[in-house]
């Protein structure tokens, strides 16, 4: 099945105004640069508060770049989109839908869900509910929440699929059980899509290639290809050497580094 | 127990006086010989409770949704409301009884504007305390203006948009039995009102009683209606 979903990145910089006029302004992201292929899955890495999580927001079309373009397939991002999903940190369900109407919802705004019924349970299935259907989302654990908001992003087909730590909250069994399971999914619907973590060995395990940012404000520093076949071995001797290579990327091994960052 | 104290309070002992304090039985008898007219009274009062509370309760919605949700309707409307919605709803009769063309209509605006506050108030608050994210979500799913409405901020909403309900309904009794007793003719607090003037009292707890079951009755309706709407914050709602 071939999907387009190619991004192009030109120079993006984002700046926030100050609270006043008094107030420093300040740069979020500087001059991104980038180009994502049609089916890539790409994480973008870096320290909290680095700015990464603002270049998803733009790439999802939620904020607008102070300069610069994204284009999804040729087409500059404007704003928010069916095409490209998003999936959050916390859990964004619906509180008062069930898992079925918390998948649903993009078919019914769209008034498509009388013709695709099926395909709800199709899509419950794949992320391994069946039988949760009816359960409302506070009965749920962070995990099946997850999962939920996932079907609920892919139910709409989008070209891009976009994550912004969306397992950071959860515990390490089900982070890595569901890492398995969005591996599988991406290989059967080769959705484009990247993913903000700040998790080194959940970017090596995952992505093909990884970007590499530095804290304010953001500035792309390097990309890394990772070129293992699934399901990879998170104690493999490449795939530690890789994860060393981008933790020394983002300065985090010698002692000075850290200092560094932590000033 | 109460009952046979009461009983024995009045009837038996005469402690408290015969004309004020007339007995069960008393009582009892009204209620079964005058059923007729009191149901038909309270068929009156619930009829203008239900108008009342119908506009009351749309309107609020409405006005509730507009400004929780446009800033130009926030900014014209909200010291509007801010002014004439703490006025208890009574102090109003004067005005609105000559204003209406019949005391009917007067007083149903009268329950309408007792309701409609409490309503407007907590959507509008409601709403503004829906977390950005879950209409961020909507976004990138293409939902439009109304859909994030009537979708997201609405359904968000409930909790708070059942609290207001509530209050209004409790201060539409208020207004009802008010409004019954300075203009309307027939209904609950018009015969109560009346009974008082003939010295009937026997008909006054005999209108009393009817008023007590009804309104907790409607009440208890309310919440059954809360709690089928509320099903998914089970374990969460605690009233």
């Amino acid at each position: 099945m071939v999907k387009n979903g190619a991004i192009v990145i030109d120079k993006v910089q984002k700046i926030f105004a100050g609270q006043d006029q008094q107030a420093a302004q300040i740069e979020a992201v500087h001059q991104v640069s980038a180009q994502i292929k049609p089916g890539d899955f790409v994480a973008i890495i870096g320290p909290s508060g680095c700015g990464k999580s603002t270049l998803l927001r733009m790439l999802a079309g939620l904020d607008q770049p102070t300069s610069g373009t994204i284009a999804v397939d040729e087409q500059n991002v404007t704003g928010p989109s069916r095409e490209r999903g998003l999936v959050f940190q916390d859990s964004t369900l619906y509180p008062w839908l069930n898992v079925e109407q918390n998948v649903s919802f993009g078919l019914k705004l769209a008034k498509q869900l009388s013709k695709r019924k099926d395909e709800v349970q199709e899509f419950i299935d794949l992320v391994g509910l069946k039988g949760f259907e009816k359960v409302y989302p506070n009965q749920l654990s962070g995990g099946m929440q997850q999962r939920v908001a996932l079907a609920r992003a892919l139910i709409n087909y989008p070209k891009v699929l976009l994550f912004d730590e969306p397992f950071g909250a959860l515990d390490a069994f089900t982070r890595m059980r569901l890492h398995d399971q969005l591996i599988k999914i991406w290989q059967k619907h080769k959705i484009t899509m990247v993913m903000v973590t700040h998790d080194v060995e959940e970017a090596v395990y995952l992505a093909d290639h990884i970007f590499a940012m530095t804290p304010r404000p953001a500035i792309l520093k390097d990309i890394v290809d990772v070129d293992l076949p699934h399901p990879r071995d998170r104690n493999g001797e490449e795939f530690i050497a890789l994860k060393e290579k981008v933790l020394r990327i983002l300065n985090f091994t010698g002692e000075e580094g850290n200092l560094n960052e932590n000033k | 127990m109460l009952v046979s104290l009461y009983n024995l309070a009045t009837l038996k002992f005469a402690l408290f006086n015969p004309l004020y304090f007339p007995a069960p039985e008393a009582i009892l008898n009204v209620l079964v010989s005058d059923w007729q007219f009191l149901l038909m009274c309270l068929l009156y009062s619930l009829r203008l409770l239900g108008i009342g509370l119908l506009f009351g309760i749309s309107a609020g919605l409405l006005t509730g949704i507009l400004i929780g949700w446009y800033t130009s309707w926030n900014y014209w409307l909200d010291p509007i409301v801010k002014l004439f919605g703490p006025i208890p709803s009574t102090a109003l009769i004067p005005i609105v009884l000559s204003a209406f063309a019949t005391s009917f209509q007067a007083s149903a605006f009268l329950i309408a504007l007792s309701t409609w506050f409490p309503i407007t108030i907590l959507t509008n608050s409601g709403i503004r305390n829906v977390k950005q994210d879950l209409f961020e979500v909507a976004d990138t799913m293409g939902a439009t203006d109304t859909q994030k409405i009537l979708r997201v901020a609405v359904p968000a909403a409930t909790p708070d948009i059942f609290v207001g309900i509530f209050n209004g309904i409790c201060s539409s009794f208020i207004t009802l039995v008010t409004a019954e007793m300075i203009g309307v003719k027939y209904g609950i607090g018009w015969y109560i009102n009346w009974q008082r003037q003939i010295m009937g009292y026997a008909n006054v707890y005999a209108g009393l009683i009817i008023i007590a079951v009804t309104f907790s009755l409607i009440i208890t309706i309310f919440f059954k209606f809360r709690d089928h709407f509320l099903r998914w914050q089970k374990g969460v709602i605690k009233w």
